[in-house]
C-alpha cells in the first residue's frame, strides 16, 4: 500500500505540475488553452536535445526548455488571443487546438513519429541515485519532481499575492477593460502570464521526459487533458487546489490498478472528477480562489 | 448531335484500341504468371520492396536453373500503396487477366483481407508474406500466409515457458488491442494447461506511460516468469520501471519485440528477456544462411523479417508451381496443401493442418545490448 502510495503521488505529481500551468493562465485570461499539453512535449524536447547535443544537465535542460516554451507561450497567447479579445471564448478556443494539432505534426517533421530516448550512456549520468524506506525505492528525481511542484506553487502564489506584479496580474483578470484605463499594459500582462504558465509546463516537459525518457509527439495529450481536469477539479482559479488534485487523481488512479482495474484506470480516474464536481460543482477549492472572479 | 455521338464513339474506340494493345502479346504458353500485390509507395514502402526483392530474387534463380517444366515463371508487380481500396482493384486485375495464375501478397491483414473475396471467387489462390490477422485465412479456402499467428505464437511461447524453463506462477501484461488480447489469450491458455498458474493478467491501453502500479502489484505476487505481449516502447518503458524498482524476473516477449528499437529505448533494462522469432539474420539454419548469402549478394545488404517471409513464399509458389500438372488456378491451392515441410529461411512450413503454417520458431534474446540466439 505504501509503494502505491509513491506511486501514486509521483504520477500525480505530473498532473499537478501541468495543472498549475493551466490554473495560472486561466486564472488570469478567464480563457482555456488546448495547448499546453503540446507546450510541455516540446520543453520534453527541447530538454532531450539539449542533454543529447550538449551535456547531461538538468539545469541546461530546464534553462533552455524555459526559454523556448516562454517564447511559444507568448506566440500562442498572441495567435489564439491577442487578436481575437473580443471575439466569442469559443473562437480562442479553437484556436489553441489548431495550435495544438500543428505543433504535434511539426514534431512529427522534425523528430519523426517514433518514440525516441536520451541514450543510456549520457542518462546514466543524470542519474542521482535513490534511497530505500520500508522496502520501496524512491529516485531523488521522484523527491525533485514533487519538490519541484510545490516550491513552483509556493513561488507562483507569493508572485500573484505579494508581488506588484501579482497585483496588475490580479486587476487585469478582475477586469482588463478597467485596468487598462489605469494605465496598465494589459497586452503585456497578458503574455506574461502566459508566459509564465507556459514555462510550468516546460519544466514539467524536462523532468517527466527525463523520469520516464521517452519522448514522442503526442506525449503531451492524455497528459495535457488529466492535468486541465485536474485544474478544473481543484476550482480552476486556485493553486493549491490543482496540486491538491491533481496528486488526488494520480493516487486514484494507482489504487484503481491496485483494486484490479489497470486498463480502467483513466476511466476511474475521470469518473472519480465528476463525483468531486457533482458534490462541489466549484472544485475542491471552489470557495477560495486566488482571483476574485469578475461580476459578470 | 450527330457530331457528338462520332465524337463518342471514336473516343470509345480509341479507349478499347488501347485495351486491346494492353493485353498481352507474348504467347502465353512459355511463361506462368505470378501477380504481387505490395505497398510500394507510401509509409509501407520498405517493407512492399523487401518483396519484391525477395520474390523477383526467388523467380530469376528458379528461371536461370531452367524454369518451370521449362516455362519461365514472370512476375506482374502492381503497387497497392498499402490501401485496401487499392488492393481490391489490384485483386481485380489480376483475376481478369487469365495467364495469372496465382498471386502473393499484400503486406498488412487490412489489405490482404479486404481482397481475399475477390481472389476467392476466382478460386485463385492469395498467399500473403506477413498477413498476422486470426481471421484472414478464413476469409476462404484459397487464403495463405508464411508468418505464424498468436494463435501458433502464444502456445509456442508458453511451452518454451513452462515445459522447458520449467515456470510455474506467470503474470502477463497486455496492450489492450486486437491483437494484445489474441497473444494474451492463446499464450494463457496453452500455460493454464500445461499446469502453470496465471496470477494475473494485466492490460494496458495505448500509449499509457506509467506501469509503476502493475508493476508494484505484479513484483508482490513474486511470479517467476512474466509475459509481456506488447510493443518495444511499451517494453521499454514496464522493464525500465521495474528496474527502477528492484524487480527481477525473467521476461518473455512474442517477436513483436524484436527490433533494435527495443535495445535502443530498453537499454540495461532489456537485457536477458526471451523472444520467439520468425527469422533472424545469423539463425544458424541452412536454408536460413542460403537466404541470407542469396540477398546480400543480390543487393548488397542485410535483409530482415519482411524480406525472409517474402522468399519464403516465393519459394512455397515456385515449389508448388514444380508439382507436375499444375497449370491452372484451381490445381495451385491442392499443390500448396500438399507440400509437406517445406524448409524455408523462416522455418519447416505445412499447410496440410490448415493455412496458418506451424513453424518451430527461433529462440532469441538480448545479451550485452545484442541480439542473439538462446543457448539455454
Amino acid at each position: 500500500m505504501f509503494e502505491q502510495l509513491i506511486n501514486g503521488l509521483t504520477q500525480g505529481s505530473v498532473y499537478a505540475l501541468l495543472a498549475l500551468g493551466f490554473t495560472l493562465i486561466f486564472g488570469t485570461l478567464r480563457m482555456v488553452t488546448f495547448a499546453h499539453g503540446e507546450i510541455y512535449m516540446i520543453g520534453a524536447y527541447v530538454g532531450f536535445e539539449m542533454i543529447r547535443l550538449f551535456a547531461p544537465s538538468f539545469v541546461l535542460a530546464i534553462m533552455a526548455a524555459l526559454v523556448i516554451t516562454a517564447i511559444l507561450g507568448v506566440v500562442v497567447e498572441i495567435l489564439a488571443f491577442h487578436f481575437l479579445r473580443d471575439a466569442p471564448h469559443v473562437t480562442s478556443l479553437l484556436v489553441t487546438i489548431g495550435i495544438s494539432i500543428l505543433l504535434i505534426n511539426l514534431t512529427q517533421l522534425i523528430w519523426g513519429p517514433e518514440t525516441k530516448s536520451i541514450p543510456y550512456a549520457l542518462l546514466d549520468k543524470l542519474d542521482y541515485g535513490e534511497f530505500e524506506v520500508w522496502g520501496v525505492y524512491i529516485t531523488y528525481l521522484q523527491i525533485a519532481v514533487l519538490t519541484v511542484t510545490v516550491l513552483l506553487m509556493a513561488f507562483l502564489y507569493l508572485l500573484i499575492n505579494r508581488t506588484k506584479l501579482g497585483m496588475v496580474i490580479r486587476a487585469t483578470a478582475q477586469d482588463y477593460e478597467a485596468a487598462y484605463a489605469m494605465g496598465v499594459n494589459v497586452n503585456v500582462v497578458f503574455s506574461t502570464a502566459f508566459a509564465i504558465g507556459s514555462m510550468l509546463g516546460g519544466v514539467a516537459g524536462v523532468l517527466i521526459g527525463v523520469y520516464y525518457n521517452l519522448f514522442y509527439p503526442t506525449m503531451g495529450q492524455l497528459y495535457g487533458l488529466k492535468a486541465f481536469s485536474a485544474s478544473v477539479v481543484g476550482g480552476l482559479m486556485s493553486l493549491p487546489g490543482s496540486v491538491v488534485a491533481g496528486l488526488l487523481i494520480g493516487v486514484v488512479e494507482t489504487f484503481a490498478v491496485e483494486l484490479g482495474a489497470s486498463s480502467m484506470r483513466h476511466m476511474v480516474s475521470f469518473l472519480f472528477m465528476i463525483l468531486i464536481l457533482l458534490i462541489r460543482p466549484g472544485g475542491l477549492f471552489g470557495g477560495r480562489e486566488l482571483i476574485q472572479a469578475r461580476g459578470d | 448531335m450527330f457530331k457528338r455521338l462520332v465524337l463518342c464513339s471514336s473516343f470509345l474506340f480509341l479507349a478499347l484500341l488501347l485495351v486491346v494493345s494492353a493485353t498481352p502479346s507474348a504467347n502465353a504458353a512459355d511463361t506462368i504468371k505470378i501477380g504481387l500485390s505490395a505497398p510500394l509507395t507510401g509509409d509501407w514502402a520498405e517493407y512492399g520492396n523487401d518483396f519484391k526483392r525477395s520474390v523477383t530474387m526467388v523467380f530469376d534463380a528458379a528461371n536461370k536453373a531452367g524454369g518451370i517444366d521449362g516455362k519461365q515463371l514472370e512476375l506482374v508487380i502492381l503497387d497497392s500503396r498499402g490501401d485496401p481500396k487499392e488492393s481490391v482493384l489490384i485483386a481485380e486485375k489480376f483475376v481478369a487477366n487469365p495467364d495469372i495464375i496465382a498471386e502473393i501478397g499484400d503486406f498488412s491483414s487490412s489489405s490482404c483481407m479486404a481482397a481475399a473475396p475477390v481472389y476467392e471467387k476466382a478460386n485463385m489462390v492469395q498467399l500473403s508474406p506477413t498477413s498476422s490477422h486470426m481471421d484472414f485465412t478464413k476469409k476462404g479456402k484459397n487464403m495463405f500466409r508464411v508468418v505464424t499467428t498468436q494463435g501458433i505464437e502464444g502456445p509456442f511461447n508458453a511451452r518454451w515457458a513452462v515445459k522447458d524453463l520449467g515456470k510455474k506462477r506467470i503474470a502477463t501484461v497486455y496492450i489492450n488491442n486486437d491483437w494484445g488480447v489474441d497473444a494474451n489469450k492463446y499464450f494463457v491458455e496453452e500455460a493454464e494447461k500445461l499446469g502453470a498458474e496465471i496470477l494475473t493478467q494485466e492490460a494496458f491501453v495505448p500509449g499509457e506511460k506509467d506501469f509503476t502500479a502493475i508493476l508494484t502489484k505484479i513484483k508482490r505476487l513474486k511470479p517467476d516468469l512474466v509475459y509481456l505481449p506488447a510493443f518495444y516502447a511499451d517494453a521499454a518503458a514496464i522493464l525500465n520501471q521495474a528496474k527502477r524498482m528492484h524487480f527481477k524476473t525473467t521476461v518473455m516477449a512474442p517477436g513483436s519485440l524484436f527490433s533494435e528499437k527495443t535495445i535502443e529505448l530498453g537499454g540495461q533494462a532489456v537485457e536477458g528477456i526471451l523472444v520467439a522469432a520468425n527469422y533472424f539474420s545469423t539463425d544458424p539454419r541452412p536454408a536460413a544462411q542460403a537466404f541470407n548469402k542469396a540477398y546480400q549478394a543480390a543487393y548488397g545488404k542485410k535483409p530482415n523479417m519482411f524480406a525472409a517471409l517474402a522468399y519464403d513464399a516465393a519459394g512455397l509458389m515456385v515449389a508448388a508451381l514444380k508439382v507436375p500438372g499444375v497449370d491452372s488456378r484451381a490445381k495451385v491451392r491442392p499443390a500448396l496443401e500438399g507440400l509437406k515441410g517445406y524448409n524455408g529461411a523462416t522455418g519447416s512450413i505445412s499447410y496440410a493442418n490448415g493455412h496458418d503454417p506451424q513453424k518451430e520458431l527461433l529462440k532469441i534474446t538480448i545479451k550485452d545490448g545484442k541480439w542473439v540466439v538462446y543457448n539455454r
